[in-house]
């Protein structure tokens, strides 16, 4: 990168908020996937103004411009695979208004997930979605990837809570879409940002709906002993008329792997455990417990946990949060898959999951979002084995296309990114694709922002002008 | 408008694709728009084909008016240029109800009461409730977006939708999302199209999630001095762990076209519970103490079929009411916490106002006016909801009304909009000059 141009990022956001040296960059160069390209440098932004200035510097100098909230996208979505800088909006963290007679929040984008729901409690509030990665991920970078989480099946995913942005155009021009109400005339263009992985705009403000914390929460665990019956128990509670809050699923590699670190007391040689919650007003909740426990007893459940106290229900969570760390310590690294299915489907791919990681002779678990259709296949590996690791990709990609195969779809949560992009045909002809490339172009002309993601590389090229 | 050679030779053309009826003066008033006329109607029977006649009007430069019901036609400003009605009721296929995946495909010309029959039939439904004409179809309602009262609990059509198929006027069939709840494949353009008036392709097709009919449900009323009073009520409400599936706060012309017995000049909150029973019934008894705190002599319960009636007539009031022949109809998008006080400054707008508000924030107002005040009270009205961050959109006026911009001010910059516009419809053939700042 030119001096001058350092110099003048430098002016904008101040000599200690531009990183140049090899070895903080290096810091950047990868996010939670595993491929690696090294930036130019690393900008960190602490307002709207700064975001503007930065991007009316690089829009004049063709630099490409990585937005960048915590870094722990699971699709290569921060990194700079054109060069140019990151730009680092972590620092962000302003919670601007907290407006529970209407129901919305403003929220700076470095603000973390679960900062903000620590600071709704209290008023006996919550922002919904809850992805695992909550404790670090930010509400910016949520809003890139639409990120889901086990709350979604009753309460939506990020989208579904986003009603308005700030957002720093390309060229530098702060732009505002929606705003407090609902339907504010014209296109829908903050839902059009959401998941838009970073392409389309710099976000620099957020609003959001903010829901009445539920009034009981009841936690009950699902043994089993055939994946086919959890699956039946999925659909059954459903047919009930339930909607719970969650319907986790974790099967037996998984199991292990959780019992080897953190003891969540789950049975060893069960087939799966399914995690089941639902809230909401107290009367009644009691009711859907016991006949959500029927459903589970009609479908063979070896035995039927309900937690009876809030250490209990944190008991009864700790295999679910502690899977992803776990599975981290059975080989030296992992790789989370994502895909969805109709929830129809959930017992037929998980257990092609398992025959296609046989096939390909690498070791696998499965968590899912069970209510959902969206799975997470956890492979366990070790990186520094090349062979290893294609194979692991390989497997990955081949149950993404199992996926598709089912009118599923290649990512339920974690985005396209860099990981995917290659994989959009199976889901979208030459015709979708071209419509995507018009979103691109309208926004970003000049191809600056995040460059080199979601749309396959054909479809990447901005028109000339 | 297409010179009478151009709408020979396109009425030949989209016959290769559609049944093309080429109307007299007479059977073209039944598809006018705010006095245009269609010089052709064309009636695809499959999505192919709407796509097949979307291509040959742009080539054309042919102005068309996709038409589902035509029950929402007055929404928006005049068309700028009108010659096709693109009629897609002919598309009329529910194409898959998984029941166990709570996904349900129909094709555009379907209508949601009829999809509401079929999704029922399975001890399903699609939880939205608009009142909306029984000629309301799923496309119609895509492009303008109206909401019921359920969206308290729920949430919008937006939130709804999971996959469409849109034609452009490329001549091609386009998906987005699909069958699944959870998808992150690529840009959200479902989002995009909900509410875009049609302007940027004709929805064929649409994927939504459905959801298990409610156990039972409890419906209940008071009556309050004032909207600001009931709008206390809703406050209170929405401060409490509640789920409430409807929070209407009606005025004392539109409760008495409920059948609800409402002293003149006073406003009555409509409340609804839906789910199961326990539950049913702790919220008719928080609702009635939310009542009396702000204000209220107290709540009364409707019975089951009581409150059947009432609602219904209510949808129907309401449906009926906004659309009239020379009424002026205003929806305001608001915060919640500003509806109240907002109905009660609209109802001293007009004669014979009707004002009625969902507490999620849309409120309406419809009332009689003198053609020459019509421009200055919808402006005092639009001032006061922008004052309170919201906005008002005009959907309904009296034909001698004119010099209205119905739309206001977008939530989002036009140019930013009109190149959306320019990318999707590069012609400007779909429903020319009715969006917001003449897309
Ligand atoms: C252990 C673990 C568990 C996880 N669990 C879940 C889960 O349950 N559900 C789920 O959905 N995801 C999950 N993820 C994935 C990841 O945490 C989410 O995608 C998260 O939203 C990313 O947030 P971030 O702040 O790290 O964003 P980043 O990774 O920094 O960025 C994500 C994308 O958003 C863009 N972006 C960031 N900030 C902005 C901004 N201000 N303006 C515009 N674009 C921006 C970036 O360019 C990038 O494309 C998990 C990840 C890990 C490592």
């Amino acid at each position: 990168m030119r001096p001058a141009l350092l110099q003048q990022l430098k002016q904008i956001v101040g000599p200690e908020d531009v990183l140049t040296s090899d070895r903080d960059l290096m810091a950047y160069e990868y996010d939670a996937t595993v491929e690696k390209f090294l930036p130019e440098a690393v900008v960190f932004a602490s307002s709207t103004q700064e975001v503007a200035a930065v991007l009316r510097l690089t829009y004049q100098n063709k630099v490409p411009v990585v937005p960048r909230g915590a870094g722990t996208n699971l699709s290569g979505g921060t990194l700079p695979v054109k060069g140019g800088i990151v730009l680092e909006l972590s620092r962000m963290t302003r919670v601007l208004t907290i407006d529970t007679a209407n129901q919305r929040a403003v929220v700076e984008p470095g603000v973390i997930n679960l900062d903000l729901q620590n600071l709704l409690a209290p008023l006996g509030f919550t922002y919904a979605p809850d992805p695992a990665s909550q404790k670090v991920s930010t509400m910016g970078g949520n809003v890139g990837e639409d990120s889901g989480g086990p709350h979604c099946l009753k309460y939506g995913v990020t989208s579904n809570h986003i009603v308005g942005l700030e957002v720093v155009l390309p060229n530098g021009e702060v732009i505002h879409t929606g705003g407090a109400v609902e339907d504010s005339p014209g296109y829908d263009l903050t839902g059009l940002l959401v998941g838009s992985e970073g392409t389309l705009g710099v976000v620099t403000k957020i609003t959001v709906r903010i829901i009445r914390l539920p009034e009981t929460i009841k936690t009950l665990l699902g043994v089993y002993d055939r994946l086919e019956d959890v699956g039946q128990t999925v659909s059954d509670i459903i047919a009930a008329g339930i909607i719970p809050a969650t319907l986790e699923l974790l099967d037996r590699p998984v199991i292990n792997a959780v019992e080897d670190s953190v003891q969540a007391g789950y049975p060893r040689d069960a087939a799966a455990v399914l995690l089941i919650e639902v809230d909401g007003v107290g009367d009644g909740l009691e009711r859907q417990a016991d006949l959500i426990v029927e459903l589970c007893q009609k479908n063979k459940v070896r035995e039927v946990r309900v937690a009876k106290s809030a250490a209990e229900r944190d008991a009864l969570w700790a295999g679910r949060r502690g899977a992803f760390g776990a599975v981290a310590r059975v080989r030296p690294s992992y790789l989370v898959q994502d895909g969805t299915v109709p929830r129809t489907e959930l017992a037929a791919i998980l257990r092609k999951v398992l025959e296609i990681s046989a096939a390909h002779n690498v070791t696998v678990g499965n968590v899912a979002h069970a209510g959902d259709g969206n799975l997470h296949p956890l492979f366990m590996y070790d990186p520094k084995d090349k062979d290893e690791a294609r194979r692991v990709h390989e497997a990955g990609a081949e149950i993404l296309k199992a996926c598709v195969d089912v009118q599923g779809t290649l990512s339920g949560e974690h985005g396209i990114g860099l990981e995917k992009q290659k994989m959009m045909p199976w889901r979208f002809g030459p015709t979708e694709m071209d419509v995507m490339a018009k979103v691109k172009q309208v926004w970003d002309p000049a191809d600056l922002l995040n460059p080199g993601k979601i749309l396959p590389p054909e479809y990447q090229t901005a028109k000339a002008g | 408008m297409l010179s009478a050679d151009a709408v020979g030779r396109l009425a030949g053309q989209l016959a290769g694709a559609a049944e093309v009826q080429v109307p007299d003066e007479q059977a073209t008033a039944a598809w006018a728009v705010r006095g245009r006329r269609p010089s052709l109607i064309c009636v695809p029977a499959a999505p192919e084909a709407v796509a097949a006649a979307l291509a040959l009007c742009d080539q054309t430069g042919a102005a068309v008016l996709p038409w589902g019901g035509g029950s929402q036609q007055r929404l928006g400003e005049p068309p700028s240029a009108y010659d096709v009605a693109l009629v897609v009721r002919g598309l009329d296929q529910l194409v898959e109800f998984e029941p166990a995946n709570l996904t349900a495909t129909v094709q555009a010309g379907v209508r949601l009461a009829d999809l509401q029959a079929a999704l029922g039939a399975k001890g399903q439904w699609l939880p939205y409730d608009p009142p909306v004409s029984p000629a309301a179809t799923i496309g119609g309602l895509l492009a303008t977006n109206p909401s019921g009262p359920y969206r308290l609990k729920v949430g919008g059509l937006r939130d709804l939708l999971i996959g469409t198929v849109v034609a452009t006027p490329f001549g091609s069939l386009a998906k987005a999302g699909g069958r699944v709840v959870k998808n992150v494949t690529g840009y959200d353009l479902n989002k995009l199209y909900v509410g875009s008036l049609g302007t940027l392709g004709v929805v064929v097709e649409a994927t939504f999630k459905t959801s298990p009919r409610p156990e039972t449900e409890g419906s209940w009323y008071a009556v309050f001095a004032s909207a600001a009073q009931a709008g206390a009520a809703v406050g209170e409400l929405l401060r409490t762990s509640l789920t409430p599936s409807g929070l209407e706060v009606l005025n004392d012309r539109v409760a008495a076209a409920a059948d609800l017995p409402v002293p003149a000049g006073r406003w009555a909150l409509l409340g609804r519970a839906s789910g199961f029973r326990p539950a049913v019934d702790r919220h008719l008894a928080e609702f009635a103490k939310a009542a009396r705190r702000a204000g209220a002599a107290g709540a009364e319960q409707l019975d089951e079929s009581a409150a059947g009636r009432v609602w219904s007539a209510y949808a129907g009031f309401a449906c009926q009411k906004r659309w009239q022949d020379d009424t002026l109809t205003c929806r305001f998008a608001l915060p919640p916490d500003s509806v109240g006080r907002l109905a009660d400054l609209a109802a001293s707008h007009g004669g014979e106002a009707a004002v009625w508000a969902q507490a999620s924030g849309a409120a309406f107002w419809t009332a009689a006016l003198a053609p020459g005040e019509a421009g200055r009270a919808v402006a005092q009205l639009r001032a006061a909801a922008r004052a309170a961050a919201g906005a008002l959109v005009v959907e309904n006026y009296p034909a001698d009304v004119s010099d209205l911009n119905v739309w206001g001010p977008p939530g989002g910059p036009s140019e930013l909009m009109r190149a959306v516009k320019r990318e999707y419809d590069p012609r400007g053939i779909l429903n020319p000059g009715r969006f917001v700042d003449g897309i």
